[in-house]
C-alpha cells in the first residue's frame, strides 16, 4: 500500500538530505585526492600552477598563476571557498570583465577557462541521449536473452546467449567500441562516421550518429543483464507460486511474463538505477572511443589536465545522478514490490 | 621551444609514439594524384586554386587557447593565422624556404637601428576586422602589451617580448591607461610601431611572426574570455564560439581583403575543427577521408603508422619530415666539471643503443651535432665524438678519464621523467654504456610536472644530490639557431630553478657568440656563427644529442596544395584547399 | 455422500527420474481411487513418494524429465495422456490444489484480489472483471478471511500464515473443483492454526460435496479428515483402506511402527521413560552384551539441592528498525519470565511461532543480554557476564538447534566438527581427541569410523545425532534444546527422543526442551512452561499441565493438538467449533 503522500515527501526530504551530505562528502574526498595525493608526491603549488601555464614559465608567471587559482592556500580554505561559491555564487574577474557566477557556481576550469556549469549543461543532452538509449536496449536485450536462456535452460540458445554474455562481460569497451567503428563505419560503411547531432536538430542524424555508441556500451551492460536475468528466473522459477501458478491452469507464456519476470527483474531494478545513474555521470569509454563530447569525455579530459574545478563538477554531477537514480529506485521499489515499505 | 599538442612536458610521450619500424627513405609509388612518398616534405602536391568546400580538422586533445595572445601550441601558431595576421610570417613555400620571412600586417619588413635595438615597424593602410573597423597600430600594441604583461590572466604563451623590450613590468588589467603604460612600443601614428630593446637582437623580426602581433583592440579585451570568440583580421571569423573539448568552426570573413594578405589564399568556404577525437580514430578517418587533416601535426598514431608502412598502396600518401625536435641528455656541468669527464661520456655513449631507444630509424636520425638538419647551420655530418657503428669509442673514454684524474671512473646519478617510456629507456642505454668504462650511473625518476621546476632544472637541487645527467628534449620556437639553441646553451639563460639551460653551460666563447649573433644582420652570416657554436657545445660536452625526431604524415588525396612548413613542421595550413571531385 | 463413480481414479502410478547414477523409481506402481466428495489420506515419510504422487497427478511433471506410466484419472480425463491445453484446462478448474509452505505460495508481488481473479479468469474467460471479482470476495468469505471486500485487495505479505493458507485454499475454490488436492497443507503452521485450516478443509468436503486428498507425514492430521488412506513407504502402498481399520488396527508392520513412533499427548512423562527403559534393557539382553546403566534418578524431591539454573523475571527486548532511516520502536520478545532448573530435570518449553521460546533459550545460555532480570546458573551470576568470564562456563551449556542441516559446517569432517570444541578448551593431544570423540559416536549410535566422514554422507537424523554429539563433547551440565527433532520424520524423531532420554539416565544431563509439539514436550519434561507473546501463561508439572490445564490457552492448544483416533479427532473437532462459537457468542 502506498505510503501516505506526506510520509512519502518527508522520506523523500531525508533522503535528499543524506544525499547532500554524500555530496559534501564525495567533494572532499574530491579535494583532498586532488591537493593531498600530489603533495605526497612530492609537488608543490608552483608543480601544480605549472601544469596551466605555458611552457618554460618564470617564477613570476608561476607565483601569479599560484595567486591567481588560490593553489597556495591550505586545502581546508579551498574547499571552503568552493563550497561557498557553490551555493551562495561568486564574482570572477576576467581582464577588466567582472563575470557573474551564480550559485551554483561550479567555478571557472583551470585550463580552458570556461565556465564548469555551462559546460556540464551543453555536454548533458550527449550523455543522457547516450546513456538512456543504451539503458533501453541493455535493458530490454538482457531481459530478453536473460528469460529466453532461463526458459530453454542447457539449449544450444542457452548455451551460445550465455557464452556470448561471458565474452560480453569479459571485453572492454575500447575493444569492442574500435571493432565496431572500424568494421560497421570504416571498413562496410554501414553507418557514417559518428557525430552527435541534438534530438531536436535531427531525429533521423541523432539516431544513426548514436546507434553504434549505444550498441556497444548496451552490449556491455546486456550481458550482465542477460545473466543476471537468466539466474533470477531460474530462481523464480523454482519458486512454490510458480508452482500455484501452474497449478491455476495458467499458459506457460502467462506464469513467465507475469509470475516469474516481475519478480526475478525486481533485484534488477537495483543494478539498473545504479548503473543508469553511473552512466549518466560519463560513460568514459563509450565517450572517448566514438568521439562523443559528454560528461565522461569531459571528466577524462579534466583528469588528464589536473583541472580540479572540472574534476570536482564531474564528480558531483555523477554523484548526484547515483543519488537521484537510487531514490527513484527506491521510491519505484514498493510499487514493483509490496512488500518493501519506504519506512518513515 | 614552441610546444607540440602535448605541450613541453609531454614532448617525450608525443615522440615515443614512433615504435615501429620506418625507413623513412623506403618505399615509392604513385597515388592517385601523381604525389609520390614524402613528397609533401619538399614540395607542393596536389596544386590547385579550386576554392569553396569545408576543410575539416580533428584533434585528439586540444588548444591550448585559441586566443593569439595565449598559446604556445607550434599547431595553434599555425592554424590561428585563420583568423589572426601577424605582423610578419613565415614564407608560403615548402621545406627550408618556409623558412624565411615575409610581411603580412607590415608593408615592409621591419627597419633596425645600428646596434638592433630599435626597429621600426608600418602596418599596411585600409586593413579591417571582421566587424567592419579598422586595424590600428595601436591594437597590435595593446595586443603585445596583453600577452605579456597580464598577471597570469594569460598564462600560456613565451615571453620574448617581455624579456627583450626595455619596459618596466606592469599589468594591462590594472593599469587605467595600458597603451601609455606600455612606453617600450611607440605608435608615432596609426600606421607606425616602433620598439626598444634592452639589448640588441637581430633576430627580433622572427618574434613579430608569433601570433601575439595580432591585433586586439582594447576594448575587445575580455581577458582568458577573448579566446571564445577572436575579433578576427584573417580570412576566416569565429562560426559561434570555440567550444573548448568539442568544435571550433570558422566561415569567411568578407570583410578581409586578399589584396593585401601575401601569405593566405583562403581556398575553402568553411572550416571545421572536431576537438577531442580518440587519435586512432582520427588516423582512421583521415586515411577514410572522413577528415582531411590532423591538426596536431604530430602525424599519425603507432596503430596507424605500423599499418601504413607496410601498405605499398599507403606510400604515395606518406610524408616523412622531421618533427624539429631534438631529444639529448644534458651533462651538468656544475656536478661533472672537468670537460675531460664529460667528454668521457660523449665517447663512451652508445648511439646505436640510444637510437633504439626511440624506436630506430622510425624514430628519427641519429644525431651527432646540436642543431636539427632544418636550421641553417646545421652540420649533421659533424661528429666530434666518432666511433665504430656508433658504439662508443671506449678508448677514447678511457683516455679522457684519465686525463681528468677518475681512471677508475666515477659514479652519478641520471635524471628522468616519470611515464616517458623513450626517455627512461634512453637512461637505461646510456647507463649500460657508460658501465663499460666503470661509470656507475644511477637512474632516478622525478615527476614530470616538477622536473624543471624542483629537481633537473633545479641549481640546488642537481648539486646537492648529485645529479650529473638528465634526459632532456628541446624543439625550436623558431627555425633558426638562435630559436632553438639560445634557451639551453646561453649562459644568461640559466636559472635558479625552471633552468633550462639544464647543463648550465655558461661557457665565454659561446657566450659572446650568441651575442655577436644577435648583433649580426646577414642570416648566413649568424648561421656561420651558429655553427659554430654547435661545435662549441659539442667540445664543451654540455649535450650529448640523441635523436632528431621524424613525424609520418598521412597525405588526403582530396587536399589541394599540400606542403609541408619546417617554419611549423607540419604542413602549412594557410595553403590547404578540398577538391573533392 | 453420494458416490457415483471415483473422481480420481490411479492405476499401477510410476514416476521415474532419470538421474547420472541410473533411474530412481519415487513411485512403483501406485493405485488408488477417490469417491466424488470422498476423502482420501495419504501418509508416508520423507522420500516415500508422496509429494511426487501429488504433483503427478496435476501433471506438473510436465517438462521435467520425469518418466510417467501408468493411468491418472480426473473427473474422466487422463492426466498422463491429456495435451498440454486439455491439462491446463483441468488445473484449477476440475483439480485444486493446496501447496504445503503458505508463506511462498502466493505470488509475493500481486494482490490477493488479482490473484484469485486471474484463477477464475483463466477457465471463465468470458466473465466480466466485476463477476470475477465478486465471486473472489465470496471465495474468501467461504474460507474465513473477515472483510472479504476490503481484504481482497491486500498483499499475501499483510496476511498470517493460517490466513494466507486460506487464501490458497480460496483460490483453490474459484472454479468449484471436483477435487482438491491438499499436499502438506499444515505442516509449516502452528497447531490451533493447523487445526483451523484442517477443520476448514473438512467443512469444504461437506458442504461443496468436493472429493479431497490430503497428503501428509503426520497420521494424527489425516486421522480426523479423511475416510480412506494409503500408506506409503519408498514409492509403495503398504497398507490402504478405511481409516479408521488402518488407524486401530493396522495390518503392515511399518504402519504399527509408524504408529508406534507418533508420540501421543496422553502419554506421559513417566509412561515414556518406562518404556524406553524398557526396550533398553530388552535390547541390550537381545544382543547378550553391556550392562544397562541404572536409571540416574533425579535424587528425591526433598534433596533437590541449589537449582542449576535460577531465571528471575527475564525480558528480552529488541529494537526493530522501521527501515534504513525509520525510528526504531521497542519490541519485548520475552516479557519478565521466571523459573528454577534442577539437575538431572527436562524443563519443556512449548508455545507456538512468536511465543518468546526461542529467545528465551537464547537468553538463558546468554548468547543474548538479558534486558531485565536475573540468571543464575550453577550458583553464578551470569546475568550481565562479560564474553570472557562467560568463556569457561560455555563448555557446562550447550545447545542443539533444529535444523541438521545448517547447524553443521560442511567442510568440517564430523570429527572435527564434534572435537573442535575438545581444542578450544586446550586439549592438545590429537589420539586422545580422536578416541574421545568415537566414543561418543558410538555412544550416540553412529560407527567410530564415521569420524572422517563430512557432514552431507549423513541423514537428518544421523545429523541431529552428530549435533548431539557435538554438545556432549564437553560434558557439559546443561543442554538446550530448541526444536531438535521438529524437522524430522516421525520414526526418526522417535529415535533421537529415545537418544535424549537414554543420555539422561547415562550422565545425568538437564535438558531444556524447547518445542512446539505438544505430545513430543510432554513425553520429555518433568515440568513445562507454556509460553504465549512472550509471557508463560501456565507452568508447573507436566501430567498436571496436561491432565488438567487450568489457562484457557493451554486448553486451547491442547484441543488443536492432532490425535491419531479418528472418532477422537472428529470429538476434538467438535469441541474447537463449540469453543470458536463461545468465543463469538
Amino acid at each position: 500500500m502506498p505510503p501516505p503522500l506526506t510520509e512519502m515527501l518527508n522520506y523523500i526530504l531525508r533522503r535528499l538530505g543524506a544525499g547532500l551530505l554524500l555530496l559534501a562528502v564525495v567533494t572532499a574526498v574530491t579535494f583532498w585526492i586532488f591537493f593531498v595525493l600530489p603533495k605526497w608526491a612530492g609537488v608543490t603549488p608552483r608543480g601544480m600552477a605549472a601544469l596551466y601555464v605555458g611552457k618554460a614559465p618564470t617564477p613570476e608567471a608561476l607565483d601569479a598563476t599560484v595567486e591567481r587559482l588560490g593553489l597556495d592556500q591550505p586545502v581546508v580554505v579551498q574547499f571552503f571557498n568552493f563550497v561557498k561559491d557553490l551555493i551562495f555564487g561568486t564574482e570572477y574577474v576576467f581582464g577588466r570583465e567582472t563575470v557573474e557566477c551564480a550559485a551554483p557556481c561550479l567555478g571557472y576550469s583551470f585550463t580552458t577557462n570556461s565556465p564548469v556549469l555551462e559546460q556540464l549543461l551543453s555536454r548533458l543532452p550527449v550523455t543522457v541521449s547516450l546513456a538512456l538509449g543504451a539503458a533501453v536496449i541493455w535493458l530490454i536485450g538482457g531481459v530478453a536473452v536473460g528469460v529466453l536462456s532461463a526458459v530453454r535452460k542447457g539449449s544450444l540458445f542457452d548455451r551460445l546467449a550465455m557464452g556470448t554474455a561471458l565474452v560480453g562481460v569479459s571485453l572492454p569497451i575500447y575493444f569492442t567500441g574500435l571493432l565496431a567503428l572500424a568494421f560497421v563505419v570504416h571498413s562496410w560503411k554501414l553507418l557514417p562516421v559518428p557525430r552527435y547531432v541534438p534530438l531536436a536538430e535531427d531525429p533521423g542524424a541523432w539516431f544513426t550518429a548514436m546507434i553504434l555508441p549505444w550498441i556497444t556500451l548496451a552490449f556491455l551492460h546486456a550481458a550482465q543483464y542477460a545473466r543476471q536475468t537468466r539466474a533470477g528466473m531460474l530462481e523464480v522459477l523454482g519458486e512454490d507460486y510458480i508452482r500455484t501458478a501452474r497449478a491455476k491452469g495458467l499458459s506457460e507464456r502467462k506464469v513467465i511474463f507475469k509470475h516469474a519476470l516481475r519478480p526475478a527483474l525486481t533485484p534488477i531494478l537495483t543494478i539498473f538505477g545504479l548503473d543508469v545513474g553511473l552512466v549518466l555521470g560519463g560513460a568514459v569509454l563509450t565517450e572517448k572511443v566514438f568521439s562523443l563530447k559528454g560528461i565522461g569525455a569531459y571528466a577524462i579530459d579534466a583528469i588528464i589536465g589536473k583541472d580540479l574545478p572540472v574534476v570536482l563538477g564531474v564528480t558531483l554531477l555523477g554523484a548526484v545522478f547515483i543519488v537521484i537514480c537510487n531514490l527513484v529506485v527506491d521510491l519505484l521499489y514498493p510499487l514493483v514490490d509490496p512488500r518493501v515499505r519506504i519506512a518513515a | 621551444m614552441r610546444k607540440r599538442t602535448l605541450g613541453f612536458v609531454a614532448l617525450g610521450a608525443a615522440a615515443s609514439i614512433f615504435l615501429s619500424a620506418c625507413g623513412g627513405d623506403s618505399g615509392s609509388g604513385d597515388s592517385a594524384s601523381g604525389a609520390a612518398f614524402d613528397q609533401g616534405s619538399t614540395e607542393i602536391v596536389n596544386a590547385s586554386e579550386t576554392t569553396g568546400g569545408t576543410l575539416r580538422y580533428a584533434i585528439s586533445s586540444d588548444f591550448d587557447s585559441t586566443d593569439p595572445g595565449d598559446t604556445y601550441y607550434a599547431f595553434s601558431w599555425n592554424f590561428s593565422r585563420y583568423y589572426a595576421r601577424t605582423l610578419l610570417a613565415f614564407a608560403p613555400a615548402p621545406g627550408q624556404e618556409s623558412t624565411e620571412l615575409v610581411t603580412d600586417l607590415a608593408a615592409g619588413m621591419p627597419e633596425p637601428n645600428d646596434d638592433f635595438t630599435e626597429w621600426t615597424v608600418k602596418i599596411q593602410e585600409g586593413l579591417k576586422y571582421e566587424d567592419g573597423s579598422a586595424i590600428t597600430a595601436q591594437d597590435i600594441k595593446y595586443a603585445i602589451a596583453r600577452s605579456n604583461y597580464n598577471g597570469g590572466e594569460l598564462p600560456n604563451g613565451p615571453r620574448y617580448f617581455e624579456s627583450h623590450l626595455d619596459q618596466e613590468p606592469f599589468n594591462v588589467y590594472e593599469t587605467d591607461d595600458p597603451l601609455a603604460a606600455f612606453t617600450a612600443v611607440e605608435t608615432p601614428d596609426d600606421h607606425t610601431l616602433v620598439f626598444h630593446l634592452k639589448e640588441s637582437f637581430s633576430e627580433f623580426p622572427y618574434v613579430l611572426t608569433q601570433p601575439q602581433t595580432a591585433p586586439v583592440p582594447v576594448d575587445a579585451d575580455r581577458g582568458a574570455l577573448y579566446k571564445e570568440n577572436v575579433l578576427s583580421s584573417g580570412p576566416y571569423k569565429f562560426d559561434g564560439s570555440y567550444e573548448p573539448g568539442v568544435k571550433l568552426d570558422l566561415v569567411r570573413n568578407e570583410n578581409w581583403d586578399g589584396a593585401t594578405d601575401p601569405i593566405r589564399t583562403a581556398l575553402p568556404d568553411e572550416i571545421t575543427v572536431e576537438i577531442g577525437v580518440d587519435q586512432d580514430e582520427i588516423d582512421q578517418r583521415l586515411v577514410n577521408g572522413e577528415i582531411d587533416v590532423d591538426l596536431s601535426g604530430n602525424g599519425v598514431g603507432p596503430t596507424m603508422k605500423s599499418q601504413l608502412i607496410t601498405d605499398e598502396a599507403a606510400q604515395a600518401n606518406l610524408d616523412n619530415p622531421y618533427s624539429g625536435a631534438l631529444r639529448y641528455v644534458n651533462i651538468h656541468t656544475p656536478v661533472i666539471e672537468d670537460v675531460a669527464c664529460r667528454q668521457a661520456i660523449m665517447y663512451a655513449a652508445d648511439r646505436d643503443s640510444l637510437h633504439r631507444a626511440w624506436g630506430g630509424d622510425s624514430g628519427g636520425d641519429i644525431a651527432t651535432n646540436l642543431l636539427p638538419p632544418t636550421l641553417d647551420g646545421s652540420d649533421p655530418e659533424s661528429d666530434l665524438y666518432p666511433s665504430e657503428d656508433n658504439k662508443g669509442d671506449l678508448e677514447a673514454a678511457q683516455a679522457k678519464l684519465e686525463e681528468c684524474g677518475e681512471d677508475d671512473g666515477f659514479s652519478t646519478n641520471i635524471a628522468v621523467r616519470d611515464g616517458r617510456p623513450n626517455d627512461i629507456a634512453t637512461a637505461e642505454a646510456l647507463q649500460e654504456a657508460l658501465k663499460r668504462v666503470n661509470i656507475e650511473a644511477e637512474i632516478q625518476t622525478f615527476p614530470a610536472e616538477d622536473f624543471f621546476a624542483q629537481y633537473a632544472g633545479s641549481q640546488d637541487y642537481v648539486r646537492e644530490n648529485d645529479i650529473g645527467l638528465s634526459v632532456s628534449g628541446w624543439g625550436p620556437d623558431w627555425a633558426t639557431g638562435y630559436g632553438f639553441a639560445y634557451k639551453i646553451t646561453a649562459g644568461d639563460a640559466i636559472q635558479e630553478t625552471g633552468n633550462y639551460n639544464t647543463a648550465e653551460l655558461d661557457d665565454p666563447e659561446v657566450n659572446e657568440l650568441w651575442e655577436e649573433a644577435l648583433r649580426t644582420e646577414a642570416p648566413d652570416e649568424r648561421a656561420n656563427l651558429y655553427e659554430q657554436i654547435d661545435t662549441l657545445v659539442m667540445e664543451q660536452a654540455a649535450i650529448l644529442p640523441v635523436v632528431f625526431d621524424r613525424s609520418m604524415f598521412y597525405r588526403s588525396d582530396e587536399l589541394t596544395n599540400v606542403y609541408y612548413s619546417a617554419a611549423y613542421m607540419m604542413y602549412d595550413f594557410m595553403a590547404l584547399g578540398v577538391d573533392r571531385g | 455422500m453420494a458416490t457415483t463413480g471415483p473422481v480420481v481414479r490411479v492405476d499401477d502410478l510410476r514416476v521415474t527420474f532419470p538421474t547420472m547414477d541410473g533411474d530412481v523409481q519415487a513411485v512403483k506402481g501406485l493405485s488408488f481411487e477417490v469417491p466424488a466428495g470422498g476423502a482420501l489420506g495419504i501418509v508416508g515419510e520423507s522420500g516415500s513418494g508422496k509429494s511426487v504422487t501429488s504433483l503427478a497427478l496435476m501433471g506438473l511433471h510436465r517438462g521435467s524429465r520425469a518418466k510417467i506410466t501408468g493411468a491418472i484419472e480426473v473427473a474422466g480425463k487422463n492426466v498422463v495422456t491429456a495435451s498440454d491445453k486439455e491439462l491446463r484446462r483441468m488445473r484449477g478448474n476440475d483439480i485444486a490444489m493446496v501447496f504445503q509452505d503458505p508463506m511462498q505460495s502466493l505470488h509475493p508481488q500481486y494482490t490477493i484480489g488479482n490473484q484469485l481473479v486471474e484463477a477464475y479468469k483463466i477457465h471463465n474467460p468470458k466473465a466480466s472483471k466485476d463477476a470475477a471479482l465478486k465471486k473472489a470476495v465470496e471465495a474468501l468469505d467461504r474460507v474465513g478471511i473477515p472483510q472479504p471486500e476490503k481484504r481482497v485487495n491486500s498483499y499475501p505479505h499483510e496476511f498470517s500464515g493460517g490466513m494466507r493458507q486460506r487464501v490458497v485454499i480460496a483460490m483453490g475454490l474459484m472454479c468449484d473443483p471436483k477435487v482438491l488436492l491438499a499436499d502438506e497443507p499444515t505442516t509449516a503452521l502452528d497447531v490451533t492454526v493447523q487445526a483451523q485450516v484442517l477443520d476448514l478443509l473438512d467443512e469444504l468436503r461437506r458442504d461443496l460435496g468436493m472429493a479431497l486428498i490430503l497428503v501428509s507425514h503426520d497420521l494424527a492430521v489425516v486421522a480426523g479428515s479423511v475416510d480412506e488412506v494409503v500408506v506409503m513407504r519408498h514409492g509403495e502402498a503398504v497398507e490402504r483402506g478405511d481409516v479408521r481399520t488402518v488407524l486401530s488396527a493396522p495390518e503392515h508392520p511399518y504402519t504399527q511402527a509408524l504408529l508406534a513412533a507418533v508420540p501421543r499427548v496422553e502419554v506421559s512423562r513417566a509412561q515414556r521413560r518406562a518404556q524406553d527403559r524398557a526396550d533398553r534393557v530388552a535390547k541390550a539382553g537381545a544382543e547378550g552384551g553391556g550392562t544397562v546403566p541404572a536409571a540416574f534418578a533425579p535424587s528425591a524431591d526433598g534433596g533437590r539441592g541449589e537449582p542449576l539454573l535460577s531465571v528471575r523475571d527475564v525480558a528480552q527486548r529488541f529494537k526493530v528498525r522501521g527501515g534504513a532511516w525509520g525510528r526504531s520502536t521497542d519490541f519485548w520478545a520475552v516479557k519478565g519470565v521466571s523459573f528454577d532448573l534442577y539437575r538431572g530435570e527436562t524443563l519443556g518449553v512449548v508455545g507456538e511461532s512468536g511465543s518468546g521460546k526461542s529467545t528465551l533459550s537464547r537468553t538463558v545460555m546468554r548468547l543474548l543480554e538479558p534486558t531485565r532480570g536475573r540468571v543464575v546458573f550453577d550458583g553464578r551470576d551470569i546475568t550481565h557476564m562479560k564474553e570472557r568470564e562467560l568463556r569457561p562456563l560455555r563448555r557446562d551449556v550447550q545447545m542443539v538447534f533444529q535444523s541438521p542441516y545448517s547447524s553443521l559446517n560442511p567442510r568440517l569432517t564430523v570429527g572435527d566438527a564434534i572435537g573442535t570444541a575438545l581444542r578450544v578448551q586446550g586439549e592438545k593431544d590429537t589420539r586422545k581427541i580422536r578416541v574421545r570423540v568415537q566414543e561418543l559416536l558410538e555412544r550416540v549410535g553412529l560407527e567410530p569410523g564415521h569420524y572422517n566422514r563430512f557432514p552431507h554422507a549423513f541423514s537428518g537424523g544421523q545429523r541431529q545425532r552428530i549435533a548431539i554429539a557435538r554438545a556432549l563433547i564437553l560434558k557439559p551440565k546443561l543442554i538446550i534444546c530448541d526444536e531438535p527433532v521438529s524437522a524430522l520424520d516421525v520414526s526418526t524423531q522417535d529415535q533421537v527422543l529415545r537418544l535424549l532420554s537414554e543420555l539422561q539416565d547415562d550422565f545425568g544431563l538437564t535438558y531444556i526442551f524447547v518445542a512446539h509439539d505438544l505430545a513430543v514436550v510432554r513425553q520429555v519434561s518433568d515440568r513445562v512452561l507454556v509460553m504465549r507473546k512472550g509471557e508463560v501463561v501456565e507452568s508447573g508439572d507436566s501430567d498436571s499441565v496436561y491432565e488438567n490445564p487450568q489457562s484457557e490457552y493451554t486448553r486451547q492448544l491442547l484441543a488443536a493438538a492432532p490425535v491419531l483416533d479418528p472418532d477422537e479427532a472428529r470429538r476434538h473437532r467438535a469441541e474447537r467449533e463449540m469453543l470458536r462459537a463461545g468465543r463469538v457468542a
